[in-house]
């Protein structure tokens, strides 16, 4: 008996020696943890729903072992029940993601799950994005490989992640990406970069549907350039999506195209932006039924800026699949140091100017053009403007222990169109006034108010919030934000919360109380997305 | 060598690589040190990157993770993100977050990891 078990041991420990030696080499383990928690209150006043279970959580652990040209990783996620402002499908646990890596000699093979982008993603991004509750990474292969210097290759295909499941419709993708100066060494020492790109990507997914006869396989393609010559730089994305009938697109039978292009210039101490998009059509879902944001298999990027302050993002914008054109232009400037209103450590001012509107498109009847549903002028640019905003901001250090960031900004929200819900259309002004103070070496005191205008949907905003850091691991704040101008005066309501924490290296750990509106949310210097709340949360991160 | 995660849209990080810049050249002389900054902005931004860091005029080696693959490998929730790596390549000190005045703890944590204090 004892000799059976001596065995087995030996047996175990030569499996283990053995493994290490394919291996060869040390193995490293890294893991993260996030645990997310909230009890909830009713409060029909701002319209915080009974929850039945009273506290619910999200929780994402993330394990990872590399060793030499091997990694592999796992993550557990459980919904226990998912918070307030995820959807009910991701109710449960399970392990996700689960991924082998190889990587060797210029190739990388990928099995099991995978996140991957082409270019900008008009026709490919699979990415994960815990606080907006998306994750539609592919189930499958990918394997990338880079025959000659410059030249990159990706190849994979898969099904997509679906909450607990997985999407019916199988994804094909192919990238190729030219680095011209990599690839030449005449080229090498060129002051011109430039980068050339193409990709392909085809989806399937049977079709059975007793009214239409909808494409079982379809494909989309797009083209990219980037040349940057010193201070100049220019990058353009060109995509096509063939007639790809769908519920966003309400089953018409048109195809797709995107364009994004950008040129700048910049040098020390300024920098100008422009960028110009055009979105037609361009839905792009391994399912053609899927709504929202499941199972998309592309990524539209939006122009206007990310606002972080949380009554600036108050009406925040969101690309519409459907057809859009916009224009955006950002201009940077610093008065050096030393200057008159440069002051010791110079002053950053940032103007920024962004508006979307419509395509131009004629109705067709969809009997006489096989449900081509519309038609759009390129270059035209439609009635109904969706967006406009203008933002100027201006930061000055005045010195290494006090810094201000001052913000105006002006916004036109078309909300029918953006947030899909019946309203006028919403003309605001924002100020704001933002301040850091360090105290001492352990002490640090910052404070944000803000206000914002406006004649339509509830009027009237005001914020504060002061936060103070101690001991250089410990935080606490308060924050109140106030419709004071609420048309119907007794919702003129107070939201006020507090907050407390510890953050130690990779640790953070955050306790809060009270009322919150849906935004972005900056504590303790560290930003993410938080969805509308009311009562107690719990909020703890750590990796290693 | 400091690793440090960031985004055009994230203002604590863009305040945290100002201050570095500022005793950036100090720095170098006292230990050597590199500064790489990871930018984790997304498709929509990404390529606002280049243009952003020129007008800064910050000396860091500037790397684009898009997709956050390096961001998730470094097991990184949320920006900014400081790592110090030693000699070895060694990761012996985390920050997750910026205030006024944590520089100051990085710095010394930084003449910790080369030896000089």
């Amino acid at each position: 008996m004892k000799s059976t078990i001596f065995t087995f041991l030996l047996l175990i420990l030569s499996a283990f020696y053995a493994g290490a030696q394919i291996l060869n080499g040390e193995g490293q383990v890294h893991g993260s943890i996030e645990i997310d928690a909230q009890y909830y209150k009713p409060d029909s006043l701002i319209g915080a729903p009974p929850v039945p279970e009273k506290i619910l959580m999200n929780t994402y652990d993330q394990l990872d072992y590399t060793n030499g040209k091997i990694s592999a990783g796992i993550r557990y996620e459980a919904y226990d029940n998912a918070l307030e402002g995820y959807s009910p499908l991701y109710d449960g646990s399970g392990f996700p993601y689960k991924y082998i890596d190889y990587k060797s000699d210029g190739m990388e093979v990928t099995v099991g799950n995978f996140y991957e982008q082409f270019g900008s993603g008009m026709i490919l991004r699979a990415y994960w994005s815990p606080s907006l509750g998306i994750d539609n990474s592919f189930n499958g292969v990918r394997v990338k490989y880079s025959p000659a210097k410059g030249v990159y290759l990706k190849g994979l295909i898969g099904n997509q992640r679906d909450y607990w499941t997985e999407g019916t419709g199988l994804v094909r993708g192919f990238d190729a990406e030219l680095n011209l100066n990599e690839m030449d060494s005449a080229w090498n020492t060129m002051k011109t970069k430039i980068i050339l790109g193409g990709s392909f990507v085809s989806k399937y997914q049977a079709a059975d549907d007793p009214v239409y006869n909808f494409p079982e396989n379809l494909g989309a393609s797009s083209g990219r350039l980037s040349i940057i010559n010193g201070g100049f730089s220019f990058y353009s994305e060109g995509a096509y999506i063939i007639n790809d009938p769908d519920a966003i697109n309400n089953d018409i039978f048109k195809s797709g195209d995107g364009l994004l292009v950008r040129a700048g210039y910049s040098q020390k101490g300024i920098s100008l932006l422009l960028s110009a998009e055009r979105i037609d059509n361009m839905s792009f879902k391994s399912d053609r039924t899927a709504t929202g944001n499941d199972l998309d298999i592309n990524y539209l990027p939006a122009l206007p800026r990310d606002e972080t302050y949380q009554l600036a993002a108050f009406y925040p914008y969101n690309t519409q699949p459907n057809g859009e054109e916009g224009v955006d232009g950002e201009l940077k400037f610093q008065l050096p140091k030393h200057s008159l209103f440069g002051g010791k450590y110079g002053t950053q001012l940032d103007l920024e100017y962004s508006a979307i509107s419509s395509l131009d498109t004629t109705t067709l009847n969809d009997q006489t053009t096989s449900d081509q549903g519309y038609s759009s002028k390129f270059l035209a640019i439609g009635q109904t403007s969706y967006f406009q905003e203008m933002t100027f901001e201006i930061q000055h250090k005045f010195s290494s222990d006090f810094r201000m960031i001052a913000q105006y900004d002006y916004e036109y929200y078309d909300k029918t169109v953006v947030q899909d819900e019946v309203s006028p259309n919403i003309f605001s002004n924002v100020g704001v006034l933002d301040g850091y103070y360090a105290i001492s070496s352990a002490h640090t005191l910052h404070m944000e108010v803000q206000g914002l205008q406006t004649m339509q949907d509830q009027g009237n905003w005001a914020f504060a919030l002061a936060e103070y850091n101690f001991g250089s691991d410990w935080f606490v704040g308060a924050l109140d934000e106030y419709n004071y101008g609420d048309p119907d005066p007794s919702l003129r309501l107070h939201y006020f919360t507090v907050t407390g924490g510890y953050m130690k290296n990779a640790l953070h750990i955050t306790v809060g109380y009270g009322k919150q509106r849906a935004g972005i949310l900056c504590i303790g210097g560290v930003c993410r997305e938080i969805p509308a709340s009311d009562g107690f949360t719990l909020s703890i991160t750590n990796s290693f | 060598m400091i690793i440090d995660f960031w985004a055009t849209w994230c203002k604590p990080c863009c305040a945290e690589l100002d201050a570095i810049n500022d005793e950036y050249a100090d720095w170098q002389k006292e230990t050597g040190v590199k500064v790489i900054a990871v930018s984790v902005d997304d498709p929509r931004t990404m390529s606002k990157v280049p243009s952003f860091v020129r007008e800064k005029g910050w000396d860091y080696d500037i790397y684009l993770d898009p997709n956050q693959d390096f961001q998730h490998a470094m097991e990184v929730i949320n920006v900014p993100c400081t790592f110090i790596l030693d000699g070895n390549g060694k990761i012996v000190y985390i920050h997750n977050s910026y205030m006024e005045g944590d520089e100051k703890g990085l710095h010394a944590a930084l003449l910790k990891a080369a030896g000089k204090k």
